[in-house]
């Protein structure tokens, strides 16, 4: 077979996949796809944009409009995203969510949760007795997406895994 | 009454109790310096609630232990592990909530004073949350 066709049976083994996953399934990807790359531009950009060497840090509204900007974006991105995963399950889109399904958001949620206090205990205990305000600000971000990743990491994982709870 | 449910009173009761000595600590340390004061400050009234709570968490685990001793050493149980994922989720929706506002609030001058007590704060009461939503979920049978 000529070489420009090599890609089609991984090409069909993803839309394979697609197809067996759950909607809840595809909406965690969704959510997580777009976070990653929402908070990596972010978080790259303060460190390459903004001169972290300034003793006030990154002036307070190019942080706003810079966090302002990603995080509605990546809403606007998972909103139509998610509408149009709906729109292509059908029936499945609109249905409640099952035992299995909170008992696997409940699983997520409680594995977020205490990667979230670790995270709080270096923010709210540590850092503020020598770190920069806006270092701190951005460390609680980063602890609020590491947190929100972890959770939807565990729900993939969930369903991936056949999870029951 | 459980093992765990004890535990989760126990630790309930405890976690409160801690915080509302910090909250004093904290009146009177305010009353002297203000809001706006230096961070430093809040040292021994954080150290104090979380010694006390240390102290105060093992003495209601063993109480809870020696009145339930075949119990206490048995893992935990399927029941156990849902009712466990249930009141972290809750406390994770309240922390989260939380740290959302503080991040609004800091990116709008809050005082750095004030931002370590509410950050202290969250995590004390989300702490509170998940242990009355254990207890509460051992009561209600889930």
């Amino acid at each position: 077979m000529p070489a420009r066709y090599d890609h089609q049976p991984r090409f069909i083994a993803l839309q394979k996949m697609e197809l067996e996953m759950a909607f809840k399934e595809k909406l965690a990807w969704v959510t997580l796809g777009s976070m990653l790359i929402a908070y990596t531009i972010y978080f790259s950009l303060l460190a390459t944009k903004f001169d972290p060497s300034e003793p006030a840090g990154p002036r307070t509204l190019h942080m706003l409009l810079l966090f302002g900007a990603v995080t509605i974006v990546q809403a606007i991105v998972v909103i139509i995203a998610s509408a149009a995963l709906a729109i292509r399950a059908r029936r499945e889109g609109q249905a409640k969510p099952d035992e299995r399904d909170r008992a696997i958001a409940r699983r997520g949620a409680s594995a977020g949760y205490f990667v979230l206090m670790v995270g709080m205990i270096l923010v709210g205990v540590v850092m503020p007795f020598g770190d920069p305000r806006w270092k701190i600000t951005n460390a609680a971000l980063l602890a609020l997406v590491i947190a929100e990743a972890t959770r939807y990491v565990l729900i993939i994982l969930s369903y991936r895994r056949g999870w029951h709870g | 009454m459980a093992f765990r449910e004890k535990l989760a009173w126990a630790l309930l009761t405890t976690t409160a109790g801690g915080y509302a000595i910090y909250l004093y600590l904290l009146s009177q340390i305010t009353s002297a310096i203000g809001w706006d004061g230096p961070v430093q400050a809040i040292v021994p009234a954080l150290i104090g609630m979380i010694v006390l709570m240390t102290i105060l968490a093992i003495i209601g685990a063993s109480a809870a232990a020696i009145s339930a001793p075949r119990d206490s050493y048995a893992a935990a149980d399927e029941r156990d592990r849902a009712v466990n994922r249930h009141a972290s989720t809750r406390a994770y929706t309240f922390l989260s909530g939380g740290i959302g506002l503080t991040i609004t609030l800091m990116l709008f001058n809050l005082s750095l004073f004030k931002v370590v007590n509410l950050l202290v704060s969250l995590l004390v009461i989300a702490e509170i949350v998940r242990y009355a939503g254990e207890a509460w979920h051992y009561r209600r049978g889930a």
